[in-house]
């Protein structure tokens, strides 16, 4: 089960990284970063630019 | 210009498409310095920083081509010493007011960037120096320094990488895959900052925040076991994130940086993690560093070099936490870090000189050793972000607090 589950996921990322679905993935990962950007308001500093 | 924003998705899209649409390479490094200077009139907020920031890439120029052109060891030394003194200046470091008067440290200036582009400075003096760099130009060190795509917090790209790029500029990027590749990189950055980083942020301030409300010790043990976890996690999630923006914001212009983090939280000893956790410190460290102390130790104690080489780990790393921050806890941080590369040294010779190259091989390759040290490895590594927050001394206070409950 535990294994049938993992080998589905690697399927699933296989599947998300191939060249043909490259362009619908940027789109649904700039839909979700559009997403958080108006959700937190933009305010994250980087921990490593306070010096 | 904050990084998990659409004036920074507006800016990046427009310094992409300028450059892409630049057809010769002179348009493009314009493009590029522009872009650069536009970025950095967001971070830098009076004239006398903004003169600085110009005084610093100047001065710096100054001193490598003179150094380049005459090659002497003294003006190499002062050089060196010029560097980390203005670092040591610009940053307020609070120990070096051990030794220095209290009003040493004004007028107050605040660069963006400035421990960066003061080792960048000094990668590019060292190897100048020793002849390694062709001719260094002042148009291609300014974008080296400045460059939008790594001025805030690195990564340290090599000079003579980022000068390849530069004397290519002009050529097109190499397939729409490259280039979505490159965009998509970016927006997992941004993901991973604008949530995971945020959520577990979240999480550690809200355990930190109640740490002086009182209540029963099962939830003051689940609130130090949070704090513990929750701070690790955002620092790396964080500073990842914005790695991944940084190289897939270089990648879509066509430069190539390295790899700053190779999953640091499975290393199994603390040298192993520096080889996954801000790998460009940790190279710029090791050569510049480590190597160079280490090599003038075995030539001239070479009765001692083992025993040297293990104090001389221990002192580069600290000086790693030193350069992270002005205050002492990054002292302490370093300390860790250094006790426990050494350390891992040291384990490792014991072992060989123990049970032999073939028997330390075998305990290597033991699985059950591997999750351990893992392990082991992982909870050291959460212990010294304890003392890794800017904030330290209230942050510990409150921490003591909620141990005073707990124990």
């Amino acid at each position: 089960m535990e294994r049938a589950r993992a080998s589905g996921l690697r399927r699933l990322w296989a599947r998300l990284d191939d060249p043909r679905w490259l362009f619908a993935r940027v789109l649904v990962e700039a839909a979700l970063v559009v997403a958080v950007v108006l959700a937190s308001g933009g305010g994250a500093a980087i921990v490593y630019g306070n010096f | 210009m904050g990084f998990v924003s659409f004036g920074f998705l507006g800016f990046l899209a427009a310094a992409v498409a300028l450059f892409h649409l630049s057809p010769r390479a002179g348009w493009r490094r314009g493009v590029l310095a522009l872009a650069n200077l536009g970025f950095l009139a967001t971070w830098v907020h009076t004239p006398h920083d903004a003169l600085a920031m110009g005084g610093f890439v100047l001065g710096s120029f100054g001193l490598i081509r003179l150094s380049q052109r005459v090659g002497w060891r003294t003006l190499l030394v002062a050089s060196l010493a010029a560097l980390i003194g203005g670092l040591v200046w610009v940053k307020r470091y609070k120990l070096a007011l051990a030794v220095l008067p209290a009003d040493f440290f004004e007028p107050r200036l605040q660069l963006i960037g400035i421990s960066y582009m003061t080792f960048k400075a000094v990668h590019v003096l060292v190897d100048a120096h020793q002849r390694q760099l062709a001719a260094v130009s002042l148009a291609s060190y300014a974008n080296y320094q400045l460059g939008f795509f790594s001025l805030v917090a690195g990564p340290m790209q090599p000079y003579p990488d980022f000068r390849a790029w530069w004397d290519r500029i002009e050529e097109p990027l190499a397939s729409r895959e490259g280039a979505l590749r490159a965009l998509s990189r970016v927006l997992h950055g941004l993901l991973q900052i604008g949530i995971l980083a945020a959520l577990a942020h979240g999480l550690w301030q809200q355990a930190i925040d109640g740490a002086l409300l009182p209540e029963p010790r099962g939830a003051a043990a689940l609130r130090l076991t949070t704090i513990f976890y929750a701070y690790p996690a955002y620092v790396y999630f964080n500073f990842s994130g914005y790695c991944d923006v940084v190289i897939g914001a270089a990648a879509l212009l066509g430069m190539r940086h390295q790899e700053n983090f190779d999953r640091p939280y499975l290393a199994r000893n603390m040298v192993d993690f520096w080889d996954r956790w801000h790998i460009s410190l940790t190279h710029f460290i090791r050569d510049y560093v480590f190597m160079t102390s280490y090599k003038a130790w075995a030539e001239r104690w070479p009765r001692t070099a083992r025993q040297g080489g293990y104090a001389l780990l221990f002192g580069a790393l600290l000086l790693a936490g030193i350069w992270h921050g002005s205050t002492w806890n990054f002292v302490i941080f370093g300390a860790i870090h250094g006790a426990g590369v050494a350390a891992t040294r040291i384990w490792g010779d014991a072992l060989r000189s123990l049970f032999g190259r073939e028997g330390a091989r075998r305990y290597d390759r033991d699985p059950w050793i591997r999750r351990a040290a893992v392990l082991a490895t992982f909870h050291y590594a959460c212990f010294s972000f304890l003392f890794f927050e800017p904030g330290f001394r209230p942050a510990l206070e409150r921490l003591a607090a909620i141990a005073a409950k707990v124990f």
